[in-house]
């Protein structure tokens, strides 16, 4: 099987092959995976992607998938940049932003500048690389972690400016002079137009999206397959090794941050153009954090990683938007989750029936001792939740009960966790489980909006124990 | 300039008053550097639970009817609590979010930490709603109480702020420099491994590095309480942030480091507000912080050591 | 681990189509309105209580007609990008016939191209930027007056009434504050005061205390800071305190709260100025039952709760004209909304909308600060009264 490569271990050669025997269900996947080139997985995605508009027309759902390509497009940018590079750019927003404000300066009555959309983004990414230059070769001879706060500090330094920069004294003119349009923002930008053709739906600008993202994987994927690539991760590996052998470390760096960021403008353009308008707070840390949680849940340096995380990013918190949904999802999530985790499954059965039976119980004595106490919730409408909303015994001050019941819970399902014996586990798990349906009724699904943001965070925490790696990201190999 | 020589005293009152908060919270986040390499963007949001568990023991101590004990005591109390709760919920976030992944790829535990920053924002939104509360400082300090220096006003809310944060930092700087505990929490972040080797239980060291950096990190929220008087769910993001540029500005993983770093924020942040305007004074803290930076690659008493291969 | 990998592949290959299935075709026969606030982030103690006030309105008028309308929450975090996806959601539901808010003009400038393509109406009970009902969005209409109006009022009360001639300006860094401030600066330079200095500030900004030193170096007699955070003007008038200033404080409608502001500043409010599009809901006879129910289910409140209230109201009225005329679309709803006649409302005054979507007769009150209420200042209502001879303020 193995042919000898020269200069290449023949260990790490065989990585892949060793990975690959891998047997039923994902083991199919992987061989299949293997076996077609990128360009075929991107021919698939795009198919994949363009039947949506085709099976739905809801826009939603649309907006979502457009956000995920969106989304996609800047995490590939950052995972040159972090990824490939190894580098902790923590100002990478602010090219996006960049990005989008060319866009607006050069397709807006805000200048009265209207560049055709093909100059304007040949534009943008001549800026935005220009702008990563500029922060890059300076702060690049900072080491590690010092590079994360000066970045860090240019990326609130762009909402910043962009925020205050409103009554500016240029020289030659007699009036302060708005260059930014402050928190206002930028709004009635020309839409995107390519031939002569005006993207105006949702629908138009989801295929656009896209097919830019299927192009930018088949960049990055030659790019991390060329020479540059490897030097890449060799200087992410050991950046000391990587110099001994004769590497440009600070001119490879500086590339990982141009190309990086040229991504990031190129994507921010396309989102200036989708919106219609650009404003500072759409390039705040919180765009910030959830790109990078794309690109780490995914797998750090992994493509397939980049859409898996984009997708769970993105479509979790907004599907969550939608609370009787949110309610089904919840409880098909803890039933699977807890025929996943729980080995012998009989024992999972097992462990359902006894928290159906331990609240028949409690609900008997509580609502028995004092009848007056407990009311009913009004029924959602949704056959799980409203079956375990009559089961549950529900108190007239629910909600500060609820809040009491919240607190127990966190404590309750850190102390589990603890617990080694497995019987005594499944045991502990009856009153934990309970509390969480009834803190999940009676508090979290009044509170969509908290209650999925509390998600994202428990899938950050989550998802980074089990899968320190990412969920596609390979393991590597440590050479102590 | 005659206008700015009479206000020099206030400004610099005011700057170090700031500056005490955010090398307080600074010192949280050089510590857990130092031991294990890990930037905790939890830290904010711990510092925010210490001003809330300050609030509520104030509270508790204050009927409407008037202070059941000393108004000292009930500070004293507030900051004993506070500092504790947070140590406690500091080893926790320590042992159920990062200690997983102690040998994991450095950015797992950063996403961890955001993960659990998340996490807390949203739970106390949940249980205690995001209206802004206030401490009622003027209950606990007459709020006419000041020292008069010509110009300048030093009320004793800012005097107390003051000399608490630099006792509590004392008090530090002589547990890591004369204690058992200290000389291995330096020896742990020198090189864990070799620590290990001698003989230093490394877990008991990041627990009780976790412990102290999130009890002053409660003091910090306390002290906000106390002189900024209004808390609420969001505080920690950006005082987070400040805090970190503090620890980096000082060298992080460096204990007076981290301390300087605090105050020489505070004062520049300070001044910028005069010199320049209010509405630039985070792009000038930052400026300053780069130009460091760029003369100093590990902060101002950050040392230089040899890299390791 | 192996097993762990699949699993988490088949329940993403189950749960996607599903998820989309059920937005699309999870419709029952009901009526349901959106609320889109910044129910999470920096700015959510405005968004929850907004949140709130619109869930009480819809539960009014529920209780009030028997109808069973739904309110469905969607949370834009004020930020415009998250609004577009938030304003999204609520346009494919079929079963939304009209939305209450958004919160911030930046927000509504970005959604309201969909909308108006969806033909859904919005009503903000808080977007105050003038050009949002001018740039021919026919879908967008507002309960609260704009900034064009209050500035100059504001600006220019502070030199003839006040007779302050140095006037330093703070805002908050939104759109709202700083399309305030700006209006009321042109007024006070227009009398010859001069601005002595211009700042901004954040909103989760603490520390005052500079802002003040160098405000008492520039020799202001009056600080306007129409911020949104009512706290932040507490904040500022402790600070002003504290440094033994005299320094008064003109704020804005944000700073309407009697807990966060009076309260908050223990006292050292006292003497401070509001501007506000509302009067003081806690003062009004008629919405006494209204503010108590509130207050104990919720707790205290605000400016910004009440006005979505009204929005509220506006919108499901509308709603059910357009039932009762058997037209309930949303283009039926929209009709229905710009033929709006309230007499009165939770604000106390009258809703209709002139043919941008503005409220008319918008009425501007301005309260001092004395000891815990804000009284109405008699001059100013009677000039107000002036531009405004249906507004009726009971207090």
């Amino acid at each position: 099987m193995s042919r000898d490569k020269i200069g290449v271990d023949q260990w790490v050669e065989q990585y892949d092959q060793r990975v690959s025997r891998a047997k039923g269900i994902q083991g199919f996947i992987e061989q299949t995976s293997r076996r077609l080139p990128v360009w075929g997985w991107l021919i698939c995605l795009v198919v994949l992607g363009a039947l949506l508009p085709v099976a739905t027309t809801n826009s939603f759902a649309i907006r979502i998938a457009g956000n995920i390509a969106l989304m996609g497009i800047l995490a590939l940018g950052l995972n040159v940049v972090a990824g490939y590079a190894g580098l902790l750019d923590l100002g990478f927003i602010a090219f996006y932003g960049i990005g989008a404000y060319v866009y607006a300066y050069l397709s807006s009555d805000f200048t009265g500048i209207h560049f055709p959309t093909w100059a304007t983004l040949i534009i943008i990414v001549v800026v935005s690389t220009l702008f990563g230059l500029l922060l890059g070769s300076p702060s690049l001879r900072l080491i590690g972690d010092y590079l994360a706060i000066v970045t860090l500090g240019f990326g609130q330094m762009f909402v910043q400016l962009t925020t205050s920069l409103t009554r500016v004294d240029l020289p030659g003119r007699d009036k302060p002079v708005d260059l930014t349009g402050g928190p206002n923002g930028i709004v009635n930008l020309d839409p995107l137009s390519i031939f002569g053709l005006k993207a105006t739906t949702v629908v138009h600008y989801y295929l656009i999206l896209l097919i830019v993202f299927a192009i930018s994987i088949l960049i990055i994927y030659h790019l991390y397959k060329s020479r540059v690539g490897r030097a890449w991760r060799a200087l992410r590996e050991d950046e000391l090794a990587a110099q001994a052998m004769g590497m440009p470390n600070h001119r490879l760096k500086l590339q990982a941050f141009a190309i990086g960021a040229a991504f990031a403008g190129f994507s921010g353009g396309l989102f200036a153009a989708w919106q219609g308008s650009v404003f500072p707070s759409n390039f705040d840390t919180t765009l910030l954090i959830t790109v990078y949680a794309i690109i780490v849940l995914g797998g750090l340096g992994s493509l397939p990683g980049v859409v898996l995380g984009a997708v769970i990013m993105i479509a979790v918190p907004d599907i969550l938007r939608n609370a009787p949904l949110a309610g089904t999802l919840f409880y098909i999530g803890v039933i699977v989750t807890l025929f996943s985790v729980i080995k012998p499954r009989w024992q999972a059965i097992v462990l359902i029936v006894a928290i159906a039976i331990f609240g028949f119980i409690l609900r008997a004595v509580l609502v028995g001792a004092n009848p007056d106490a407990f009311t009913t919730l009004k029924p959602v409408g949704a056959l799980i939740s409203d079956t375990v909303r009559s089961w549950l015994p529900i108190p007239n001050n629910a909600m500060v009960v609820g809040n009491y019941g919240f607190a127990i819970l966190i404590i309750l399902v850190l102390a589990v966790s603890r617990i080694k014996r497995p019987l005594w586990r499944l045991a502990a798990l009856v009153p934990t489980l309970y509390l969480l349906l009834f803190v999940w009724e009676t508090r979290l699904v009044a509170e969509p909006s908290i209650t999925r943001l509390l998600f994202v965070g428990v899938l950050l925490i989550v998802l980074m124990i089990y899968r320190p790696n990412g969920l596609l990201g390979q393991r590597r190999v440590e050479i102590a | 300039m005659d206008v700015f020589l009479q206000q020099l005293p206030q400004l610099l009152i005011n700057g170090l008053t700031l500056g005490a908060v955010y090398a307080l919270i600074a010192l949280g986040y050089s510590m857990v550097y130092g031991v294990l390499q890990l930037l905790n963007f939890a830290h904010g949001d711990v510092y925010m639970i210490g001003a809330f568990i300050g609030y509520f023991v104030m509270v508790a101590f204050l009927p409407p009817d008037g202070p059941i004990i000393a108004p000292v005591l009930i500070i004293i109390f507030m900051m004993l609590l506070a500092m504790l709760g947070c140590g406690v919920l500091g080893v926790v976030i320590e042992q159920f979010a990062y200690r997983p992944l102690r040998n994991a790829p450095r950015i797992a535990p950063l996403i961890s930490a955001l993960g659990v920053s998340f996490f807390i924002q949203n739970a106390v939104q949940l249980t205690l709603t995001a209206k802004f509360r206030n401490y009622e400082t003027e209950k606990l300090i007459a709020p006419g109480l000041a020292f008069d220096f010509g110009n300048a006003r030093l009320s004793v809310t800012r005097a107390l702020v003051i000399v608490t944060a630099i006792v509590l930092m004392i008090i530090l700087q002589y547990l890591i420099r004369r204690t058992k505990l200290g000389k291995a929490m330096r020896a742990v972040a020198i090189d864990r491994e070799a620590a290990a080797m001698m003989g230093v239980n490394v877990d008991q060291v990041i627990v009780f590095t976790f412990f102290i950096g999130s009890a002053l990190a409660g003091a910090a929220g306390v002290l906000t309480g106390i002189v900024f008087t209004r808390i609420y769910h969001f505080m920690g993001f950006s005082a987070g942030l400040k805090g970190f540029t503090a620890a980096v500005l000082g060298g992080i993983g460096n204990i007076p480091g981290a301390m300087l770093g605090g105050f020489i924020l505070g004062l520049t942040e300070t001044f910028a507000v005069v010199f320049i305007s209010s509405t630039y004074k985070d792009i000038v803290a930052f400026i300053v912080l780069i130009i460091v930076l760029l003369l100093r690659p590990r902060g101002l008493l950050g040392a230089r050591i040899a890299q390791k291969v | 681990m192996k097993f762990r990998k699949s699993l988490i592949g088949v329940l993403a290959l189950a749960v996607v189509p599903m998820a989309f299935n059920s937005v699309v075709f999870a419709q029952t026969p009901t009526i349901k309105i959106g609320i889109m606030a910044p129910i999470t982030g920096p700015a959510a103690s405005i968004g929850t209580e907004q949140l709130n006030w619109a869930k009480m309105a819809v539960d009014d008028f529920n209780a009030a007609n028997g109808w069973n309308v739904e309110a469905v929450e969607s949370d834009t975090e004020l930020d415009a990008a998250k609004a577009v996806t938030a304003a999204e959601s609520l346009i494919a539901d079929a079963d939304i016939y009209g939305v209450v808010g958004p919160a911030g003009s930046q927000e509504v400038e970005a959604t309201g191209p969909k909308f108006k393509e969806a033909r859904l109406t919005t009503i903000s009970g808080s977007a105050t930027r003038p050009s949002l009902t001018t740039s021919g969005n026919d879908t967008f209409f507002r309960v609260v007056p704009t900034d064009d109006a209050q500035g100059p009022t504001d600006g220019n009360f502070i030199a003839n009434e006040l007779g302050a001639t140095k006037l330093f300006i703070i805002d908050d860094q939104t759109s709202y504050a700083a399309g305030l401030a700006d209006a009321a600066s042109a007024a006070f330079e227009a009398t010859g005061g001069t601005i002595v200095g211009r700042e901004s500030v954040k909103q989760d900004d603490q520390d005052f205390s500079t802002l003040v030193t160098k405000a008492v170096g520039a020799g202001a007699e009056v600080i306007f800071f129409p911020g949104q955070i009512a706290s932040q003007g507490a904040l500022l008038a402790k600070a002003i305190l504290e440094q033994g200033a005299d320094i008064t404080v003109f704020g804005a409608d944000g700073f309407q709260s009697v807990d966060d502001f009076i309260k908050g500043s223990a006292g050292a409010a006292e003497g401070a100025y509001v501007s506000a599009f509302a009067p003081d809901i806690h003062k009004l006879e008629s919405s006494a039952d209204m503010v108590k129910r509130y207050t104990e289910k919720y707790g205290e409140f605000g400016t910004f709760g009440p006005p979505t209230y009204a929005a509220t109201t506006v919108l499901l009225e509308a709603i059910k004209r357009a039932s009762d005329a058997g037209n309930l679309t949303r283009e039926g709803v929209r009709d229905e909304v710009a033929k709006t006649d309230q007499a009165s409302s939770v604000l106390g005054n009258a809703i209709a909308f002139d043919e941008n979507g503005d409220v008319k007769n918008a009425a501007f009150y301005i309260f001092q600060v004395v000891g815990d209420n804000f009284e109405l200042i008699p001059s100013s209502s009677d000039e107000m009264m002036e531009m405004t001879p249906e507004a009726t303020p009971s207090s």
